[in-house]
């Protein structure tokens, strides 16, 4: 349970000028939620950029599963077993629910670079279909993602992510924009996933109702800086947290 | 050498005269216009009637062909309202496919109203004569081909730096939406721009005329090289275009005194290393800074 | 499930029943010189269908196909004039083009959008002016003098029926495997690159080596069929790679329909009948071509097979 999956040291990232990124540590042990917080501008998708490949760092090292990572592009982190959802849902906007869950599936085989037969002949049928019930898709199997409800669309992008039997699942404010049903039914759907897969989950959120009910510990970053990190209790009582957030009431 | 170095530069001012107008309208529309070459094409041919290919008075050659690359510009200006205001919305690519049927429509017309036969443009008298420089001979007409271009570079950069209105075009240029809520009429700059652009080239093909034989063919060779051109100099820069075009243009007339069967080669020689080492060209942004 | 591998099958039945009718039905009712011209309409119909796979299935925007359709078209000028049988001209060909499209794609890979067309196209161009200027390749006169030879024991070279029922099935051959890459998961990847490049690199995919094969094997099959040109022509020009010859697949591409398998077939067949018949009547045939084109890429751009998708867009609109 204590065993580090992603360990980053150092992280620095500059767009010209601007410091995004100062020097990130950061742990996240296998098995763990690890919510990363902070106010807007603080750097939270900058450090997702670059664990999972988007960004290269300008200093610093990232190291998953013990393994240097920090030179390796996206596709291979993903082999790895980094798996990551986007703030603003990105599916494959003209196929079906189900052609983008299988897609996910077959990538995660290795199995996208046959091209000596259909789709449908090459296999993955049944994780297909366990992924589409687990995240509550059946019934949208037919529909095309761009028909989808915002809040379906990031249900499926994480049915894709979790086709691809991730050891580390990212999620960028998997909450962000919807309703408080469909909110608590994420929730819902973090925890089921975390307790079936036991996979580490490391996600960024703005509802700290959210945060404070999925995350095992909390890092706070500010002005791309790690301001504090620890367990919630910790986090919510902790002065200078308190002061980044203003009064804010971080567990209201 | 000097005389290598004018050949170059007035075969540099042909390429910036076509690539300075693709470059305006890439610049202020973000559109890639194929068709330009079309216009160029057109502009030779409409010389050619002004003219009736007839020898002229070096005068006369020269008011007409201000009065074809006006009238070119007549038509850009045309082309712009039924066509062009279609497709500024579209993907980059699928604007440019459209521009690609514009240039083939261009053709298809200069064909119909001109005929397949090629035509010849008489050079005047007065430019086929030499000028002595330093101890060499220059072509009469290669000089003042170099001295047009010379006058289009101080005029545009006048007009962009100087003036309202070129202020007007720079800040369309650089955020449309912006330059709207400033007040400006960003169409009438986009209808503008592409009449200035296209009377560019208009120019370039009624100077060109005399020295080459007038066929519709003109169209698609001339547009490639302009490509070219502007893609050596960065997207949108207008000085790129000036330079990529000057280089361009002296790199193919040396490579030409060496070996006359390289000519041409050297435009895409440059393009793709240019693309290959700093695909945002010589002077362009690169898009990850901006 | 079921239902629906029927339907493929029985879609595949009956586009092998429909090439068995084309094969048979367009001897018996063409003239000699028509006869040519259908031969030539499916060389170039198969030559858009490999650009399609770039443009309609896999965006990627490469304006310099001619590069390889040339480069086929000129293998076999240099391996038939030497007494190379066919079968080894047109691998060889097919071959020499892939590789030209791996080293281009390879070099390029940077390159994005426009800038990637235009390096395309500066490929394509440089080939141009350099055969253009060698000797060994003809100049500016080309390659002439390239005959097929006997197949099996028919004379192509001689009998245009042979001739036509040879790259009739050979085109049906490629045709069939370029649609079972289609609908196969590297099918389905490309396509979905084309939707969101970086969302398929979250997958775990390398899309580079997706984009590198769909560019190999797009450039292989036009080396094959500028391969197959260079004989029903009996000869190959530095034509075959001017920019032009880039252009007009993709335009024949966007007529049929980019978006469905058989568009640019479609497109060929609709493009090359109204050149043919056009410039029957008037020399500048490329007005109405470019008009025909203009108003497809404003108004429909789904092309012809598109037409029911955007009639019914335009009367929800209404």
């Amino acid at each position: 349970m204590n065993d580090v999956l992603l360990e980053t040291r150092g992280v620095r990232k500059l767009f010209g000028e601007f410091v995004a990124l100062k020097g990130v540590d950061l742990d996240v042990r296998a098995g763990e939620i690890h919510a990363l917080i902070g106010p807007n501008g603080a750097g939270k998708s900058t450090y997702f950029g670059v664990v999972s490949g988007e960004l290269r760092p300008n200093a610093g090292t990232v190291r998953f599963a013990g393994r240097a990572i920090g030179a390796l592009p996206a596709w291979e982190r993903t082999r790895l077993g980094i798996a990551r959802a986007f703030q603003i849902a990105r599916v494959f906007a003209t196929f079906t629910v189900e052609e983008n869950v299988r897609a996910a599936v077959l990538a995660g085989e290795q199995q996208s670079w046959i091209f000596y037969r259909s789709t449908r002949a090459a296999g993955g049928g049944p994780a297909t279909a366990t992924l589409l019930a687990e995240t509550g898709l059946a019934s949208l199997a037919a529909s095309r993602a761009a028909d989808l409800s915002h809040g379906d669309r990031k249900r499926l992008e994480i049915a894709m992510a979790l086709a691809l039997r991730p050891r580390l699942l990212m999620l960028d404010e998997p909450t962000a924009g919807m309703s408080p049903p469909e909110t608590e039914a994420t929730i819902e759907l973090i925890r089921a996933v975390w307790h079936q897969r036991g996979c580490g989950v490391l996600l960024t959120e703005h509802d700290m109702q959210v945060v404070f009910q999925l995350a095992h510990r909390i890092t706070v970053l500010h002005h791309g800086e790690v301001l504090r990190s620890g367990d919630p209790d910790a986090i919510a009582h902790d002065p200078a947290v308190l002061d980044v957030y203003l009064g804010r009431g971080l567990t209201a | 050498m000097l005389p290598t170095l004018i050949a170059g530069l007035s075969d540099g001012v042909f390429l910036f005269l076509v690539a300075s107008g693709l470059s305006l309208i890439f610049g202020v529309m973000g559109v890639l216009n194929f068709a330009h070459g079309g216009f160029f094409a057109l502009g030779a041919f409409v010389l050619h009637s002004l003219t009736r290919g007839a020898q002229l008075e070096a005068w006369q050659f020269v008011a007409l062909a201000a009065v074809a690359a006006i009238g070119v510009g007549g038509v850009g200006l045309a082309v712009e309202a039924t066509v062009f205001r279609r497709i500024y919305h579209l993907p980059p690519i699928d604007a440019l496919l459209a521009t690609y049927a514009v240039l083939l429509t261009i053709q298809g017309a200069i064909t119909q109203i001109w005929g397949v036969e090629p035509l010849g443009q008489a050079m005047p008298t007065a430019f086929l004569e030499a000028l002595r420089l330093g101890g060499s001979e220059i072509p009469a007409y290669e000089a003042f081909v170099v001295a047009v271009g010379a006058a289009v570079v101080v005029g545009l950069w006048l007009f962009l730096d100087r003036t309202d209105l070129g202020r007007s075009v720079r800040a369309v240029a650089a955020d449309r939406s912006m330059a709207a809520c400033l007040g400006i009429d960003v169409r009438r700059i986009y209808s503008l721009m592409f009449g200035l652009g296209i009377a560019l080239a208009g120019l370039g093909g009624a100077l060109v005329a005399p020295r080459i034989q007038i066929t519709s063919g003109l169209a698609a060779t001339y547009v490639i090289e302009s490509f070219a051109v502007v893609i050596v100099g960065g997207l949108g820069s207008t000085t790129g275009a000036l330079l990529a075009a000057v280089l361009l243009g002296l790199l193919n007339s040396v490579l030409v005194a060496v070996d006359p069967g390289l000519s041409g080669f050297s435009l895409y020689l440059g393009m793709a290393v240019v693309l290959l080492i700093r695909p945002q060209g010589l002077l362009g942004v690169d898009p990850e800074r901006r | 499930m079921r239902g629906r591998l029927v339907g493929e099958r029985a879609a595949w039945l009956g586009a092998g029943l429909t090439t068995v009718v084309v094969a048979i039905v367009v001897p018996l009712v063409s003239r000699p010189a028509d006869l040519h011209f259908w031969t030539e309409t499916a060389v170039l119909a198969l030559y858009a269908m490999s650009v399609n796979l770039l443009l309609g299935y896999a965006g990627i925007p490469s304006f310099g196909q001619a590069a390889y359709f040339g480069i086929g078209a000129y293998t076999v000028g240099l391996l038939a004039t030497r007494g190379l049988p066919l079968p080894v001209t047109l691998l060889v060909g097919t071959l020499a083009a892939t590789l030209a499209a791996v080293v281009v794609i390879r070099l390029s890979i940077r390159a994005s959008g426009l800038a990637f067309s235009m390096l395309t196209l500066a490929f394509a161009q440089a080939l141009f002016t350099v055969t253009f200027r060698l000797d060994v390749l003809g100049g500016e006169n080309g390659l002439v003098g390239l005959f097929p030879g006997t197949v099996l024991g028919f004379d192509l070279s001689r009998d245009p029926v042979a001739l036509w029922l040879f790259v009739l099935a050979l085109t049906a051959i490629v045709l069939a495997g370029l649609r079972l890459v289609v609908i196969s998961p590297f099918g389905s990847m490309l396509q979905m690159m084309r939707d969101d490049e970086r969302r398929a690199e979250f997958l775990g995919v390398p899309v580079v080596r997706f984009r590198t094969g769909a560019f190999a094997l797009a450039g292989g099959i036009a080396g094959l069929a500028g391969a197959l040109d260079a004989y029903v022509l009996g000869l190959v020009t530095p034509d075959h790679l001017f920019w032009t010859r880039s252009g007009e697949p993709i335009i024949m591409a966007i007529i049929g329909g980019m978006h469905h398998f058989l568009g640019p077939v479609v497109g060929s067949v609709v493009y090359l009948w109204t050149r043919d018949a056009l410039s029957r009547v008037t020399a500048a045939w490329v007005l109405w071509i470019g008009l025909a084109f203009l108003a497809i890429v404003i108004a429909a751009p789904g092309g012809i097979l598109g037409l029911p998708a955007t009639f019914r867009a335009w009367r929800q609109r209404r």
